[in-house]
């Protein structure tokens, strides 16, 4: 490990604006997570535009506290009431709100809180330790490598993304096709602009993660509707000595589970959290069994959550790969500020990737500040009607995007994407996968285009070159079982 | 065995009904490849051996087709999953019905009056529709919010937001 680069990335989080910045982006998190209705992916887009003004550092240190602030506010909203602000707070709900129901939602919270903190500290220090090798690793791999790379990962990404894997695949094909849209790099000409000034730039994405975050999910919040109005009183949260006994060993798998995971691009945070609560079936807990309001059924699923967030970040720095719509919004980010995220990032930028992970155990400390001693008031904010904040996230919304180029273009923008995604809801289909395909698609075609100049057009490179053929192998291995489990479902014995 | 459908019975004009509707996704998907497609058909793939712009394009809107075609066939075959068109869109207790048309309309009144009204009023109506989707009656509240949300675009804006960003009404902006 290389203690001056962490020194470095210390001492840039610790600046009293980057500080600033992580409490800023801690409690909005926080906010988001306690409060259904709108996620992560949308509150990142929605500020996006308040991080244009600051320095890279500061944005993306904001914008990943308010990521895994939301795994902690969604906690305890799950454990008080059944609600689950984020949706891995589904899985702590099972165990936590029963704690809550027994009179224990003190320890539930404190268990959920300190399970998270440990998470959050180790993962950070881990992505640190593999990211920095990783990447290094990355930089010698070929145009056709990264090309079966990014199709692993956005086939990953459909797979497991919510909802069925065949559309989401088409979605994530569309979004890389809005995201041809501008000039091409290559030849310098206009691609399907169709003579609008405006577009020669490309689709912008703020426009396009307010319309299809921003609109078209606050659009599902309110028709699906339902908020609870009774919140149960919470005393000063302390576990005791049973507790931490039973709580430490399922820390330390969901911890391993979740750091594993998260690593995996499309692996979301309720995949790592209901694997870790899965593992835990197979151990005995210490002081119930699960679903009765066992501790290990808050720790587990809470440690794992927290860590599959930030482990998330590995294969995004590294690789390039958003493995999921909010890491899509922090690689936006960091376009917008210049930096491309991928092979080469860490050796670039290793001041910046050091404050992102100095900032993570800064930013876990301060949530646990936030999270421990003020659960019952962060709960209570769910009195607040939800048709009281409709108006401002719109209004918000809107001169976010009117803002960022000062054009009403944008907003139109915002308004057609915002259409598009609410007539996907209405289709049944998730939109969400969209965003991964419009951040991926110009970088694949960028690699695919290299690819097949380098071998004068044969495709078949792509079956030649290692780690492309690796990856499209596991493609085909993977499409083959779920079709075949498929028909078994259908056909019965 | 006849396999024919008879579509004189009821039964019969259900079930391609269901089927209709459990496909339109995956139809709608197709719609959205072939327009690709066709959008494609002016950019050539290949330029004298080397990749063109509209390859990636073109490869692109044949595998939404291809996907879209296969997910309304797969749906279309099986009764059993039982969605169609609009399912994703459960509905709550306090489901609110016209928030889409609302919302989105929120938006376009914005947009179409920011350059004679301005960021203040426009939001402030904005607001307002907003607000009324979201399920909100109360004339008071309403008003509230209104005024509350049009001082706050005000503050934003005189603080926060360049001098070129049209904050007042148009024939304001000359003073």
């Amino acid at each position: 490990m290389d203690l001056a680069a962490w020194a470095a990335g210390f001492a840039l989080a610790l600046t009293p604006e980057n500080l600033l910045l992580c409490a800023l982006g801690a409690f909005v998190g926080t906010l988001v997570g306690v409060l259904p209705g709108i996620g992560p992916a949308a509150t990142l887009a929605l500020l996006l535009p308040l991080t244009f003004a600051l320095e890279p550092a500061g944005a993306l240190i904001m914008l990943a506290a308010i990521y895994y602030g939301a795994q902690y506010g969604g906690s305890t909203t799950s454990i008080l009431l059944n609600v689950p602000g984020e949706c891995s707070g589904v899985v702590t709900a099972l165990d936590g709100h029963r704690m809550a129901l027994q009179g224990r939602a003190g320890p539930a919270i404190a268990v959920a809180a300190l399970a998270s903190l440990f998470a959050g500290l180790v993962t950070a220090v881990g992505i640190a330790t593999v990211a920095v090798p990783l990447s290094a690793l990355t930089t010698a791999i070929a145009p056709a490598g990264l090309v079966g790379l990014i199709a692993l990962g956005l086939f990953a990404a459909a797979v497991i993304s919510p909802g069925p894997a065949l559309p989401a695949l088409a979605l994530i094909l569309i979004g890389a096709g809005l995201g041809l849209v501008g000039t091409d790099l290559a030849g310098g000409m206009p691609r399907f602009t169709f003579g609008v000034p405006e577009l020669r730039d490309g689709i912008g994405f703020v426009p396009l993660v307010m319309g299809i975050f921003g609109l078209a999910e606050l659009i599902r919040a309110l028709e699906t509707g339902g908020r609870p109005e009774r919140i149960r009183l919470v005393r000063w949260p302390w576990p005791t000595r049973a507790d931490l006994a039973a709580g430490w060993a399922p820390t330390l798998r969901g911890t391993a589970v979740g750091s594993a995971l998260g690593v995996l691009p499309g692996a979301s945070t309720l995949l790592a959290a209901l694997a870790a609560r899965g593992l835990e079936a197979g151990f005995r807990p210490r002081d119930r069994p699960l679903g009765t309001g066992a501790v290990a059924g808050v720790a587990a699923p809470e440690a794992a959550n927290n860590a599959a967030a930030q482990a998330a970040m590995v294969p995004l720095l590294t690789l390039g790969l958003p493995g999921s719509p909010v890491m899509a919004v922090l690689a936006g980010a960091l376009m917008i500020h210049a930096i491309l995220p991928g092979p080469g990032f860490i050796a670039q930028n290793p001041d910046l990737f050091h404050a992102l992970m100095a900032s993570l155990i800064v930013g876990n400390i301060i949530l646990v500040v936030l999270n421990l001693p003020f659960a019952g008031v962060w709960a209570s904010l769910l009195r607040i009607p939800f048709r009281r904040l409709v108006p401002l996230i719109v209004v918000i919304s809107l001169i976010g995007v009117h803002s960022v180029q000062n054009s009403l273009f944008d907003v139109w923008l915002m308004l057609g994407f915002g259409v598009f995604g609410w007539a996907l809801l209405r289709l049944g289909l998730e939109p969400t996968p969209l965003v991964l395909g419009f951040i991926l698609g110009p970088a694949f075609e960028e690699y695919l285009r290299r690819t097949l100049l380098f071998s004068r057009g044969d495709p078949g490179v792509l079956l030649t070159d290692p780690v492309s053929a690796t990856c499209l192998a596991l493609i085909a291995v993977a499409s083959v079982w779920m079709v075949l489990r498929r028909l078994r479902v259908r056909v019965p014995a | 065995m006849d396999s024919r459908i008879d579509l004189s019975r009821p039964e019969a004009r259900d079930r391609l009904a269901g089927a209709a509707g459990r496909a339109l996704p995956g139809l709608a998907l197709c719609a959205a490849g072939v327009a690709m497609l066709w959008l494609a058909r002016g950019q050539p793939a290949w330029l004298g051996g080397h990749v063109g712009p509209g390859l990636m394009a073109q490869l692109l809107g044949k595998g939404v087709i291809g996907l879209g075609a296969l997910w309304a066939l797969w749906r279309a075959l099986r009764p059993e999953a039982g969605c169609a068109a609009g399912c994703g869109m459960g509905e709550g207790a306090g489901a609110q019905r016209w928030s889409g048309p609302a919302l989105l309309g929120a938006v376009l009144a914005f947009a179409l009056t920011l350059p004679g009204l301005g960021l203040v009023a426009s939001a402030a109506l904005a607001a307002a529709l907003a607000a009324w989707g979201a399920g909100e009656r109360s004339v008071l509240a309403l008003g509230l919010t209104v005024a509350g949300l049009g001082v706050l675009t005000g503050v934003i804006g005189v603080t926060l937001l360049p001098p070129t960003a049209p904050l007042w009404p148009a024939p304001w902006r000359a003073f």
